[in-house]
């Protein structure tokens, strides 16, 4: 669809007016971070943003919620379903966390679908931010199939120009979107060059399978802190935990987000802990990223590269480096093999 | 409607829980906002409980125990004073209301001091009001 | 500054001695920072290194060369700077680690540029060592409270009260803070117990205050001031103001510091019958 010339200004403007009737969740800026954040005005957006500490996923797939409540009445047990689904728009979505909902769809839209993530889903438009420059030295989409001006899963995508932006609509929903906003038409289309990021390899499933045993994972262990840093911001972590909770007269059933770095995740009734370490328990989570995930999947990696882990992680365990150590270790493995 | 405020009272079993019993058996009147629990000693009361009270409702709670000196384990209500001074220390420092929070000493001879203490506590937490969760103080600023 | 050189001596020649099996240093990380190293060989040993990137606090380590079934764990020695020293001092006092296991190669330590809680620290060597590297620089005079500290102080309680509930908005209990207190050992922590459930799987405002407070009061007289929790959270959250807030009131209120030595029994470990009359 045609694309339109947006000042800054003129983009801030059409910001105001999907806020009045939309849940407009952009990025905010709180001292050294930024934030993918509900805003209350268009001055709020940072503009400048490179890739926000938290990932988008709780717009969808939100750190608590509740799922029902179950409340007794006079004559019966009610169960009553919380209001999901309000209309809201996610601002400047670097491609990256855009095409990590891909994954995370492919999880709970399969069969049967998640009512919450689909409501979410289906009431969200993405207003996307294509990287014309690489936003972060952490960047590493291409490694895993991703692309800095990829527009998978946008309704708009927006490139940067001076202090404006050239918006071009995806979807029927982005035009409808879109239109309010003013701005020029552009005489000759833009077309985004896609900038250079450093590349690493990407493992197969049989490389990966080659060193489950390798030592390398219980010495990554030895520096691992065993937080969730890694998980929780991470776009495509959707590990949850679900709890009944009674408050003053009802039930209410909680979903919250739960990660397999932490060290009770894996404890079984038993008292069994199949993963009783950090290190297997940083494996598994590397492995089902690369490995458990698209063997289910179709191939469908659960990683879109935006390098949140490797920025965060406060012991430097870098997914980067991870991956070359696999491919390293498992070419050696091979060769030792055939001797 | 007025505010009546839920007040939690960990009282220890030895001194504090039987000067409750010697008010009821006096006759001696108190406020029916305080809900007893009796544990075995003050020192016994983590102060997490006192947070776990708030959670769960919550306005006030207070800890009675023994006279320092007059412990029944010796030196349990010792330690209860250090813990909670901090703690009262710490509320504060996150804007928590200290006041809704309280140590006392009340003895198994003391029932009348136990209905003062108890009806002084409630009004101070009756003039705060409610206890207000983060939740609220967000809400507030929207 | 030639303290590396010295570690990597002393590091090879503990390994090759056997004297210790473990090296529990700093090795250069992948991006220009620095990252723990449980080095095991002389070789591992020549990647060890020490200067002003070194914040973690790598006593935190020492929790994993705990006796486990009867079994004794291996001798270690650590790369400790002051703050990790008063660390090790509390992990001895509380049994948790045996003082005699462990080879403490003391640092003297200049500060972490851009390190919140070495702003106002004043400790430059460790208060226990076994060797120590470096020389000590001359310590500041004491400044007082931290500016952001003061700040907050000097708010109305309902101000304090807004700040924090901003904060733990953003808190998504990644537990970093907990995971890298060397402090915080517990094999289960509270804030994740099923059975009674103190707090609720919820990752909203109410249940991260109450974690934040519950965390704030199980360090009182025990944070050794370290500051490696603010520096980890992921989300920019001051959690080191509470800390540093209580440790100060300990100070005032029972003249004492954490893991100065590992003799003295902690605030909460005793008690003195004439003190604190108004409960």
């Amino acid at each position: 669809m045609p694309q339109r010339r947006l000042s800054k200004e003129e983009f801030l403007a059409w910001v105001g007016h999907m806020l009045r009737e939309n849940r407009v969740i952009a990025p905010i800026r709180s001292g050294e971070r930024t934030f993918l954040q509900e805003i209350g005005v268009p001055s709020e957006v940072d503009l400048e943003v490179g890739r926000p500490t938290n990932s988008l996923k709780e717009f969808f797939f939100p750190a608590t919620e509740t799922l029902f409540h179950i409340r007794r009445g006079k004559k019966a047990v009610r169960m009553e379903l919380p209001e999901v689904g309000r209309p809201q728009v996610l601002l400047l979505v670097r491609p990256c966390d855009a095409a990590a909902l891909t994954s995370m769809d492919a999880l709970f839209l399969g069969e049967p679908a998640d009512f919450y993530w689909s409501e979410r889903r289906k009431n969200t438009a993405i207003v996307g931010l294509a990287c014309l420059t690489v936003p972060t030295p952490e960047c590493f989409c291409t490694t895993v199939g991703g692309s800095p001006i990829g527009t998978e899963n946008m309704d708009i995508v927006l490139y940067r120009d001076g202090a404006g932006y050239i918006a071009e609509s995806l979807t029927e929903r982005g035009e409808t979107l879109l239109t309010p906003a003013s701005g020029s038409a552009l005489e000759e289309a833009f077309v985004p060059r896609a900038p250079e990021l450093p590349t690493f390899p990407c493992p197969s499933m049989e490389e990966w399978l080659r060193i489950f045993n390798d030592d390398y994972w219980m010495r990554l262990g030895e520096r691992c802190l065993g937080c969730k840093i890694c998980t929780y911001n991470c776009p495509t972590c959707y590990c949850f935990d679900i709890r009944d909770r009674g408050i003053g007269g009802y039930v209410e059933r909680l979903r919250a987000w739960d990660a397999c770095t932490s060290k009770h995740y894996s404890i079984e009734a038993s008292g069994h802990d199949p993963r009783p370490t950090r290190g297997a328990r940083l494996r598994n989570r590397f492995y089902h990223k690369y490995y458990y995930f698209p063997w289910r999947y179709n191939g469908t990696l659960l990683c879109s590269g935006c390098g949140r882990c490797v920025a965060q992680c406060p012991v430097n365990i870098d997914l980067t480096e991870i991956l070359e150590e696999v491919a390293v270790r498992s070419q050696e493995r091979e060769e030792a093999k055939q001797g | 409607m007025e505010f009546e405020p839920r007040i939690v009272g960990f009282l220890c079993n030895w001194c504090s829980y039987a000067g409750a019993d010697l008010a009821g058996t006096s006759r001696i009147s108190y406020p029916p906002n305080i809900r007893i629990i009796r544990v075995p000693c003050s020192g016994r009361v983590d102060p997490m409980l006192a947070m776990k009270a708030f959670g769960e409702g919550a306005d006030g709670v207070i800890v009675l125990g023994c006279h320092p000196g007059d412990c029944h384990y010796s030196e349990g209500n010792y330690h209860a004073r250090r813990r909670l001074h901090l703690f009262h220390r710490l509320l504060e420092f996150f804007g928590l209301e200290k006041e809704r929070f309280r140590l006392d000493w009340v003895s198994a001879s003391e029932g009348a001091r136990f209905a003062e203490v108890v009806a002084h506590f409630t009004e101070q937490v009756r003039r705060l009001g409610p206890r207000i969760r983060p939740e609220a103080v967000l809400e507030d600023e929207r | 500054m030639n303290v590396t050189d010295d570690l990597r001596r002393i590091a090879r020649e503990l390994l090759e001695s056997g004297r210790v099996a473990r090296v529990i240093g700093y090795e250069e990380g992948r991006r220009g920072q620095v990252r723990p190293l449980v080095a095991r060989t002389v070789e591992e040993a020549g990647r060890l290194l020490f200067d002003e990137r070194c914040a973690h606090n790598l006593a935190l380590y020492l929790l994993d060369f705990k006796p486990q079934g009867g079994e004794e764990p291996p001798a270690v020695a650590v790369v400790l700077k002051p703050c990790d020293a008063r660390a090790l001092n509390v992990l001895v006092l509380e049994n948790q680690v045996r003082r005699e296991r462990v080879y403490a190669i003391g640092v003297a330590c200049p500060g972490i540029p851009g390190k919140q809680a070495c702003a106002t620290c004043t400790d430059r060597v460790p208060p226990t060592f076994d060797i120590l590297l470096g020389t000590p620089s001359e310590a500041p005079a004491a400044s007082g409270l931290p500016d952001d500290l003061a700040r907050l102080l000097a708010l109305s309680p309902e101000e304090r009260r807004r700040f924090w509930a901003e904060h733990f908005r953003r808190c998504i209990r990644c537990y970093a803070c907990r995971q890298v207190c060397p402090m915080c050992y517990c094999e289960v922590c509270i804030a994740e117990k099923l059975d009674p459930p103190w707090e609720s799987i919820a990752i909203a405002p109410s249940e991260n205050e109450f974690y934040h407070v519950l965390r704030a009061y199980h360090l009182i007289g025990r944070c050794i001031e370290c500051g490696e929790c603010e520096r980890v959270c992921p989300m920019g959250i001051p959690v080191f103001l509470y800390q540093r807030y209580m440790a100060e009131e300990v100070r005032k209120t029972f003249s004492f510091r954490a893991g100065m030595d590992a003799e003295t029994p902690a605030p909460f470990m005793t008690f003195r019958k004439e003190e604190l009359e108004k409960p």
